[in-house]
């Protein structure tokens, strides 16, 4: 199945940004990577939160989501009436539920009332449960590891997928296993309070408009970012931590999954390499589809991208 | 003099107070006409929108078109609860505070302080199994210009079932509006879905969950009291 001709079609809104546009072709020694489906699609961080809050960066690529789901709905049914399978996965941070709630208590935001904080995140959640998604867990939506359907990694064939927060240490606060990381997300929760009481009190007094950049450290996301991987920027950013802690875990493969592909998200930076360890595995960042960006990533039996899905 | 005055100022700051603790209720909005029977085929409901009543079976767009102008002080919408009359909110808590809601929820509450009472109004993300469809059930979808009406032949999954009869006309990009009539069922007569889809020539209907607007209202109840239908337009 090449990804051009038999994912992408005629879909004009999807556009390749990996390898200079082209699809990357899978060794052939590397035998069927997909076991159970014939292609895969892994959509990354999404940072859904309260709709109308100035600091949710996921709304203005909202709509595009919706039309890329409604998408894979279609494509998913068309395969399926020729005896394939499309498999899709969220790979976690599908909710920001690091952020102030609603609630009088000031507690956490919850995926409840994030999702139905307007009609079309009800919608989005609900065209991926029409598509059979399979969710990983992140550290922005970490409670969801107490529920059916949401697992901290999962294998595909030779593809392990993992939302990627493992490697990072204590100081990164970033990491549910790590020390501190209760205490730390505390105090950032209290922070974006401060952020978003100054972002609200801005608007109120006319100062700004309700859609700026008001989310400190964040990108708003009203505009749209469909940038290729910027290979030497990641490398340089991440090399030590992501490539070569995931590099090695497929190399060492202690747990005998016997993976060629690791597959994860987390950066919000797309990435791939084909090229670990002398060409024997790939590695692959996903991207976000957040701030901005809307990254996704497809894998078929003979090749693999980093797409980018635009909003008009 | 200046007792009088003192109590004169007394009284103003007793009348403020008075009258700033009364809840403003506002009125209720006319949902569009419309904009209802382009999404909704059944006459029964287009008859209660039409007499001022919203019934189960509606979409919540009805609800939130009616109190529309509603301030959060007389209202609390979008509750989770476990099941259709529960007045529970599902929230779990974990770490230093933090909470969560279980993400499958389907079921929701509104709860809105009226002049005369408190409305309670259930909502859910129907599917078929969670509406008790049984094969046989009479099954009325509304296409473009007729009425198909056929027999639930077989559950496939829980938003997925084949009927009796093929659909010939090609519907693809379409949702349609449908209506199963629950024949055998004692604790169901009629569920209303407003997201029905089919391919041509097909007789596989797929239900498409959309959003919270397309949810059908389960259950009102005003105080404590069950009610068939809440009268928002004074007659």
């Amino acid at each position: 199945m090449k990804i051009q001709e038999d994912f992408i079609k005629d879909n004009g809104r999807i556009e390749i940004i990996s390898n200079k546009g082209t699809a990357s072709s899978i060794p052939d020694d590397w035998g069927p990577i997909l076991s159970s489906c014939d292609a895969l699609v892994a959509i990354p961080d999404m940072h859904m939160y309260i709709y109308n809050s100035p600091l949710d960066n996921f709304k203005y690529g909202a709509e595009a989501m919706i039309h890329f789901l409604n998408y894979l709905d279609n494509l998913k049914e068309d395969m399926s009436d020729e005896g394939k399978t499309l498999r899709i996965y969220q790979i976690g941070d599908l909710y920001e539920n690091r952020f102030p709630g609603l609630s009088t208590s000031r507690a956490n935001a919850t995926s409840i009332e994030i999702r139905m904080s307007n009609p079309k995140y009800d919608r989005i959640i609900n065209y991926m449960d029409n598509i059979r998604t399979h969710y990983l867990y992140g550290n922005h939506d970490f409670e969801h590891r107490h529920y059916p359907g949401f697992r901290f990694a999962a294998l595909e064939g030779s593809i392990y997928l993992e939302h990627g927060f493992t490697p990072d240490t204590w100081a990164d606060f970033s990491n549910p296993n790590a020390p501190l990381w209760e205490e730390s997300q505390l105090v950032f929760k209290s922070i974006r309070e401060v952020n978003e009481f100054f972002a609200n009190l801005l608007v109120n007094l006319g100062m700004i408009k309700h859609d700026e950049n008001l989310s400190i450290g964040v990108e708003s996301g009203k505009i749209p970012n469909y940038s290729p991987p910027d290979i030497k920027k990641y490398e340089e950013k991440y090399a030590d931590k992501y490539i070569d802690f995931y590099s090695r875990r497929l190399m060492n493969d202690q747990n005998g999954l016997n993976a060629k592909i690791c597959l994860i998200g987390h950066t919000h930076l797309p990435y791939l390499n084909m090229d670990i360890n002398n060409g024997n595995y790939a590695f692959i960042d996903a991207g976000a589809w957040t701030e901005g960006r809307s990254d996704f990533a497809v894998i078929t039996n003979e090749e693999l991208a980093i797409c980018c899905y635009h909003r008009d | 003099m200046k007792n009088k005055c003192c109590l004169h100022i007394i009284f103003v700051l007793i009348a403020l107070l008075v009258f700033s603790s009364c809840k403003h209720y506002p009125p209720f909005s006319e949902p569009d006409t419309n904009i209802f029977k382009s999404k909704v085929k059944s006459s029964k409901l287009i008859d209660s929108l039409v007499e001022g009543k919203l019934v189960p079976g509606m979409p919540y767009s009805t609800v939130t078109d009616i109190f529309k102008d509603w301030t959060d002080n007389i209202k609390e919408i979008k509750i989770p609860v476990p099941y259709i009359g529960s007045r529970q909110r599902i929230e779990d808590m974990e770490g230093l505070g933090r909470v969560s809601a279980n993400p499958y929820v389907k079921t929701f509450l509104d709860i809105y302080e009226t002049e005369k009472g408190t409305l309670y109004i259930w909502y859910q993300n129907n599917d078929f199994y969670m509406a008790d469809v049984f094969v046989g059930d009479r099954i009325c979808i509304y296409l473009k210009d007729t009425v198909l009406c056929s027999r639930v032949k077989c559950l496939r999954e829980n938003d997925r079932l084949n009927i009796m009869d093929t659909i010939s006309q090609n519907l693809e990009e379409e949702m349609i509006f449908a209506e199963i009539y629950h024949d055998n069922n004692p604790k169901r007569e009629i569920s209303y879905w407003y997201g029905i889809k089919t391919r041509g020539n097909s007789n596989k209907i797929r239900y498409i969950r959309t959003d919270r607007l397309n949810y059908p209202i389960e259950k009102l109840e005003f105080d404590a009291n069950q009610i068939t239908s809440f009268q928002w337009r004074k007659k």
